[in-house]
């Protein structure tokens, strides 16, 4: 009898190596540590949730898909080791993430050496593509293209003549925007900054930011604007109301979500920040996809998880549209396939209509400004024209 | 100069949550002759208790401040436990590394609980501010000012009034010698942990009014500024432990304020530096003998 199970099992296994053969493997690398945090943890829901729902519909081209996931641990010091892991180990088609562009800048030039192709759903900085082409794509708009549209127009709108900024010199993406991003566009849209030369910093992790926003009382600018990760932002929201600042506070689109939110509660009401995501967005489509995203993850659905949904169906498309045999001896060839299929790829998804740019990588999606009002977000469209 | 005395009183006000920091570890320090490296998380686990306790009452300041107390002491008697009654007196390192491995424990053990994002602790008195002169006080903070400055005189009338301050400042100074004269040292040791952990609990309900927000990971940063604000002010002296508290406090803001948020800790740690080799027993600092 023993014989008989053994032979039995002897005769299933290739069957059972076959059905792992036409598993399409994509890499996932996001983490759920660190002030960032939060990106991960919402962007590992939104790609199992694709990735299950895909499946439930038969897969692509009657493949499954398996998900090989990786949580650096907010460790950029493992990202090297993991990205060559899915590549050369793991034999991914191609990887989705990670979760901030200080990260992207280590795995995107790794991924575009080794020829995997890489989206990132959570990396704003801007010009982090430009380098890492031709494997590296985006689905987010980066905070150059996005936010400087919307301030701009925020800014004439409130007659808003100084400001000062407040940025993380620990965290590059906030560092940038600080350092450039800002002085940049009020520069450009002819907005004194009083932070200029003097500027006001502090570093993520720091407890305490009452001494940074005296600075920033003293300096008395018409708004002040917040270049730092949602949970920093609130803290210095809140230091500002309670040093009795009744200033307009700014952000980029990297504000945008329930952490700024319910972190800032009343400290936070009115501000405005750049948005590229749209929860109650109508098109039938995208509310649908929304809404199974939120009946799965139990919470309502965030840039990060609509974006990382997203990034799944886009590889899915170009699974489907490239032709991808799947096969080990094939794989360079497949992520190659895969590449091209993404370069202009359109996709009607969880965060709507969206398509990256087939030169850049850039996505293309509709802009909106953001304001905090009756502790909700409240987004409306700006059109391109008025840039 | 309206910005410098802000600026002061912001230093202030975080350098008296530092001076409870330094004040509970130089206790056990003083005790002891123990770093206990548990004291930041103490402070960090206190202060996640105090803040659910605050969310579950809808605001009560008194509950937060009792259930944050009531943790600290819980987990001052636990560390006593696990990282010094059990633990060989054979090796010297024994006992602080221990508290090292219990301050992973902590601090994964939020992590888990609790998640690695800030965590908003909301004020239950609200906005409202004082202004005095160019100085803005939140009512919070006078709150907060209040409880250090009588947990201060508290712990001061204590070693000086009672008979447990007394046999806590015998065993100070020589455990076998308040053995003989009938101190009883085991209890004395264990009850100065318990008081530390008050301290650490006290300590981490008014951080976190301080700072707004918690994460798991505030308790080594706090750790080290209060270790800072010993060392300077004098090792296990109590006096020394609130001076250099505050003046941590200080230094940082004033980095902050007229530098860049870059140097605060470098101030912080060059003037612990320049002390250790200018002044190596601290401000208030007495000559280190040899134990028994």
């Amino acid at each position: 009898m023993t014989r008989f199970y053994a032979v039995a099992l002897l005769a299933l296994l290739p069957g059972v190596a076959a059905a792992q053969a036409q598993e399409l493997k994509i890499g996932v690398i996001y983490t759920v540590d660190g002030a960032w945090g939060s990106y991960g943890k919402k962007g590992f829901q939104g790609v199992r949730a694709a990735a299950e729902d895909i499946n439930a519909r038969g897969g692509v081209n009657g493949m499954k898909l398996k998900l090989v996931e990786y949580d650096n641990r907010a460790s950029p010091g493992e990202l090297p080791n993991i990205v060559r892991q899915l590549a050369t180990v793991d034999n991914v088609l191609a990887i989705i993430g990670p979760n901030t562009s200080g990260e992207a800048e280590i795995v995107f030039p790794i991924a575009n050496q080794l020829k995997v192709p890489v989206l990132g759903t959570s990396v704003a900085k801007g010009g982090i593509l430009t380098k890492n082409r031709p494997w590296a794509f985006r689905n987010v708009m980066p905070d150059d293209l996005n936010t400087g549209p919307v301030i701009a127009q925020v800014v004439k709108e409130k007659n808003i003549k100084k400001v000062a900024v407040i940025m993380d010199v620990k965290d590059p993406v906030s560092k940038y925007m600080g350092s450039f991003f800002w002085p940049g566009l009020f520069d450009k849209v002819g907005v004194q900054n009083l932070t200029k030369t003097d500027a006001v910093t502090f570093q993520s992790g720091d407890p305490s930011v009452a001494a940074q926003v005296s600075k920033l009382k003293s300096l008395n600018p018409d708004a002040v604007v917040l270049a730092a990760s949602p949970g920093d932002a609130a803290k210095i929201a809140i230091e500002i109301r309670r040093q009795g600042m009744k200033q307009q506070l700014l952000g980029s689109g990297a504000l945008v979500g329930d952490e700024f939110l319910k972190s800032g509660g009343n400290a936070v009401e009115g501000a405005i920040t750049a948005a590229q995501f749209w929860r109650e967005n109508p098109d039938p489509k995208a509310h649908a996809y929304l809404m199974a995203l939120e009946k799965r993850t139990g919470e309502p659905p965030v840039l990060h998880d609509a974006y990382a949904y997203d990034a799944v169906l886009a590889m899915a498309e170009a699974v489907g549209k490239g032709g991808v045999t799947n096969k080990p001896q094939y794989l360079a060839m497949d992520r190659e396939r895969i590449r091209d299929a993404l370069d202009g790829i359109r996709v009607a998804g969880a965060s709507g209509a969206w398509s990256l740019d087939p030169k850049t990588g850039e996505v293309e999606r509709p802009m909106m400004k953001a304001l905090i009002s009756g502790g909700k977000w409240q987004l409306t469209p700006i059109s391109t024209s008025s840039q | 100069m309206d910005l410098l005395l802000q600026q002061l009183y912001n230093g202030v006000l975080i350098g008296s949550t530092y001076a409870l920091v330094a004040l509970g570890f130089t206790l056990v320090l003083g005790t002891l002759d123990l770093l206990n490296f548990a004291h930041g998380e103490t402070i960090m686990f206190s202060a996640y208790a105090g803040l659910l306790a605050l969310l579950a009452s809808g605001g009560s300041l008194p509950l937060a401040m009792a259930i944050a107390v009531a943790t600290g002491a819980l987990l001052g008697t636990a560390v006593y436990l696990g990282s010094f009654r059990f633990v060989s007196k054979k090796y010297w390192t024994a006992p602080a590394l221990s508290t090292v491995g219990i301050a992973l424990i902590l601090q994964t053990g939020a992590t888990r609980l609790w998640g690695t994002e800030q965590r908003a602790v909301p004020d239950p008195l609200g906005d409202a501010n004082l202004q005095l002169g160019p100085i803005s006080v939140g009512l919070s903070h006078l709150v907060i000012l209040g409880v250090t400055v009588v947990l201060m005189l508290g712990l001061h009338l204590l070693l000086k009034r009672t008979r447990l301050g007394k046999a806590m400042r015998a065993v100070a100074e020589n455990h076998v010698t308040a053995a003989l004269l009938g101190v009883p040292v085991e209890r004395t040791i264990a009850l100065t942990f318990l008081i530390s952990g008050i301290l650490a609990g006290a300590a981490g309900a008014l951080t976190s009014l301080v700072y707004h927000t918690i994460t798991p990971f505030i308790g080594l940063n706090i750790l080290l500024k209060g270790m800072t604000g010993m060392v300077i002010g004098g090792l296990g002296n109590v006096y020394g432990a609130m001076f250099g508290g505050v003046l941590v406090g200080m230094l940082e803001v004033l980095a902050v304020g007229y530098l860049s948020s870059s140097y605060q800790d470098v101030l912080v740690f060059a003037a612990l530096i320049a002390v250790l080799m200018f002044k190596p027993a601290g401000f208030f600092g007495i000559q280190v003998r040899d134990r028994a």
